[in-house]
């Protein structure tokens, strides 16, 4: 079995990924020979219990981390093996990434926030990154809490900010590990609406690994993990 | 604004207190080092600038021939020479025995502005009160004044005077107070049982103890008959354009005349080396305390990198590099540096102008009565290189292990 669509876009691939985390005796191979596709404009649920190497994958497809083996695709791009300056502007240009924790910059405001994923690409302008900043709160519900400082936001609007920056650079792939993990039921359900609605009306792939099994089954597709591989 | 400058920024002002603690360190490590360059190079300028007014820039002294070539003209002319030296295969022969030719010789360098000659030899000298020995020291005056500060050094009395009078006498204040005379008053001095008798036209103090204890001026003819002498000098005292340049010109100048030329610098160099010795002490001292605000901000970034390390794996994740990461620390340090630097100038402007202030008495090698500072835009230069090199190091280091870490084992260790 594996998540390997046949035909169609793809936006993002992985083949044969392998990950051993730890060394000598404790060394666990926690990815197996992973191999999967992700399309546009569709999202992708992860499932499967703790400890079986969801967030390992995300990292690996993150590029914040490296396998042992296999290969990463953006387009026809091969990442997994290529340099750290190539690694680092396709996370810049064409991923955002929603950890389980906001992991916000405290000192800079929600727009501040947001804007930080686009001064590194350039390009815009000023007023155009805030402009660009702005109408991202907005979509998320925060036009309000825009020039807020992010400490004075509750859990579930950092969570929506972390969004609205992993968005920021309009990235073909949006990643996000236990998104929800953090929230009650009904922020929860809003922060999963938001990225289902990201992923259909902006056209992005959409990867997330969730524990809520009700969430799952809302997404385009599900992989099912155990032991380091797509059962 | 960089996005790397605002997030440096906004990361240091959030750790105001520790911030401020390195910031002092550095303010007052530049601030103390310059104030301390400044008076160790304002004693030792005005040193300098005694040495040169009192002695002057050089010295030709000694007429030296080479050994091998000229043996036979020794034995002709040995009668006449009193005491012969054997120098690095040089023959010495001390004085100048045709100073008026030397002299000529001797200006014809361009960048010698005067020319002295100078007749020296021991004499006791005694008032009513007490008898003393002592160097007295034959001069044409307007001569030696172009090769001197004698004129600034008068204390009391008139250089008219000893101009108009042949049998005038200046004397140093603590000579004139050990023989309890003061101007107008009449002094003797005896060479070889023979007396003269002098009259005081002035006292002068120039600081310098040899001088105001142990020598006086009179004309020089007046010499050629006390110490019965009556063709040679025993040097020529030089002034020269460049005082920095004088060994140089010293050694040109030697192998023209054929006489050993002395610079001020080999002649002081005892004191001169005291002088390096606590210029570089002071500013090694000094530097120790930009050293240790150094420490104290490797200190301050270090916690600051552990306690942003989150931080750090996210903006790696959304695309900063690791150079991006390591300057975000380097501009901190950066920040530290520009700001403590330019509060440190500050106030080292403010210490110096204060020191200059202070009153303290010192006589022996200069006479001064407050402390002495020299203004040098080169005690600030290297006062900001110490800062900026010390902390550039203090600022790589935590900044490399910043950017060296791996933003994937950062958020592991979270429990994602
Ligand atoms: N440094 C390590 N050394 C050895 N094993 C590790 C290390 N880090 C994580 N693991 C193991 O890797 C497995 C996968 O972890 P993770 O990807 O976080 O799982 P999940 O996100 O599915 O809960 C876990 O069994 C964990 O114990
Ligand atoms: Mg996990």
């Amino acid at each position: 079995m594996s998540g390997q669509v046949t035909g169609g876009v793809v936006a993002m691939k992985a083949r044969g990924l392998v990950r051993t985390l730890g060394s000598g005796e404790a060394a666990v191979r926690v990815l197996d020979g992973l191999d999967f596709d992700l399309s546009p404009g569709k999202t992708h649920a992860i499932v499967g219990p703790s400890g079986c190497g969801k967030s390992t994958l995300l990292y690996l497809m993150g590029l914040l981390d490296r396998p042992d083996r296999g290969e990463i695709y953006i387009g026809d791009l091969e990442l997994a093996a290529a340099s750290d300056e190539v690694r680092t502007r396709a996370r810049n240009a064409s991923l955002g990434f929603v950890f389980q924790f906001h992991f916000l910059l405290s000192e800079f405001s929600a727009m501040e926030n947001v804007m930080l994923p686009m001064a590194k690409l350039g390009g815009k302008s000023r007023e155009e990154m805030e402009q660009r900043a702005v109408g991202l709160l907005d979509k998320l519900g925060l036009a309000d809490k825009a020039r807020r400082m992010a400490h004075q936001l509750s859990g579930g609007e950092q969570q929506r900010v972390a969004i609205a920056r992993a968005l920021a650079n309009a990235p073909a792939i949006l990643l996000a590990d236990e998104p929800t993990g953090n929230l009650d039921e009904r922020n929860a359900r809003q922060v999963f609406e938001q990225l289902q609605g990201v992923a259909h009306e902006l056209g992005q792939a959409v990867l997330m690994v969730t524990h809520n099994p009700g969430l799952a089954e809302q997404c385009d597709r599900i992989l099912r993990m155990r032991d380091g591989r797509f059962t | 604004m960089s996005p790397n400058f605002q997030i440096a920024w906004r990361f240091l002002v959030a750790k105001k207190r520790a911030l401020f603690m390195s910031l002092a360190g550095i303010v007052f490590g530049v601030a103390f080092f310059i104030v301390t360059q400044a008076q160790t190079a304002g004693f030792q300028n005005f040193f300098v600038q005694t040495i040169l007014g009192v002695n002057g820039a050089l010295r030709v002294q000694d007429q030296y021939q080479y050994t091998l070539t000229d043996m036979v003209a020794e034995l002709e002319e040995s009668e006449e020479v009193d005491r012969i030296r054997l120098r690095e295969g040089r023959e010495y022969r001390p004085g100048v025995h045709n100073p008026n030719q030397v002299a000529e010789a001797v200006r014809a360098f361009e960048e010698v502005t005067g020319v002295a000659a100078v007749l020296r030899g021991s004499s006791s000298i005694s008032s009513g009160f007490r008898s003393d020995e002592g160097r007295v020291l034959g001069i044409n005056l307007l001569e030696y004044l172009a090769v001197s500060d004698l004129g600034m050094y008068l204390r009391h009395g008139d250089l008219a005077d000893f101009s108009a009078d042949p049998a005038g006498i200046l004397l140093g204040n603590r000579l004139a107070a050990r023989l309890q005379v003061s101007v107008g008053d009449t002094v003797y001095l005896g060479h070889l049982g023979e007396q003269r008798r002098y009259r005081i036209a002035a006292i002068y103090e120039t600081g310098v103890e040899q001088y105001d204890r142990f020598h006086y001026f009179i004309h020089q003819a007046e010499a050629r008959l006390l110490l019965k002498r009556p063709d040679e000098v025993s040097y020529l005292q030089v002034a020269v354009r460049n005082p920095n340049n004088a060994p140089v010109l010293a050694q040109r100048i030697e192998e023209a005349v054929g006489h050993h030329v002395a610079s001020w610098q080999e002649r002081e160099r005892s004191w001169l080396d005291v002088f390096r010795v606590l210029t570089i002490s002071s500013a090694i001292t000094m530097s120790a305390i930009i050293l240790i605000a150094g420490l104290g901000i490797f200190n301050t970034l270090a916690i600051i990198v552990m306690e942003r390390s989150r931080e750090i794996a996210i903006l790696r994740s959304m695309g900063y590099s690791r150079g991006d990461i390591r300057a975000i620390f380097i501009y901190q340090g950066m920040v530290v540096m520009v700001l403590g630097t330019v509060v440190g100038f500050i106030l080292a402007l403010c210490l110096t102008w204060g020191v200059e202030r202070l009153p303290i008495r010192i006589r022996g090698i200069f006479a001064t009565d407050s402390f002495l500072v020299e203004w040098s835009i080169w005690h600030y230069v290297w006062a900001a290189v110490i800062a900026a090199v010390v902390v550039f190091i203090a600022s790589w280091i935590p900044a490399r292990k910043a950017a060296r870490m791996e933003p994937a084992n950062i958020i592991r260790g979270t429990g994602a």
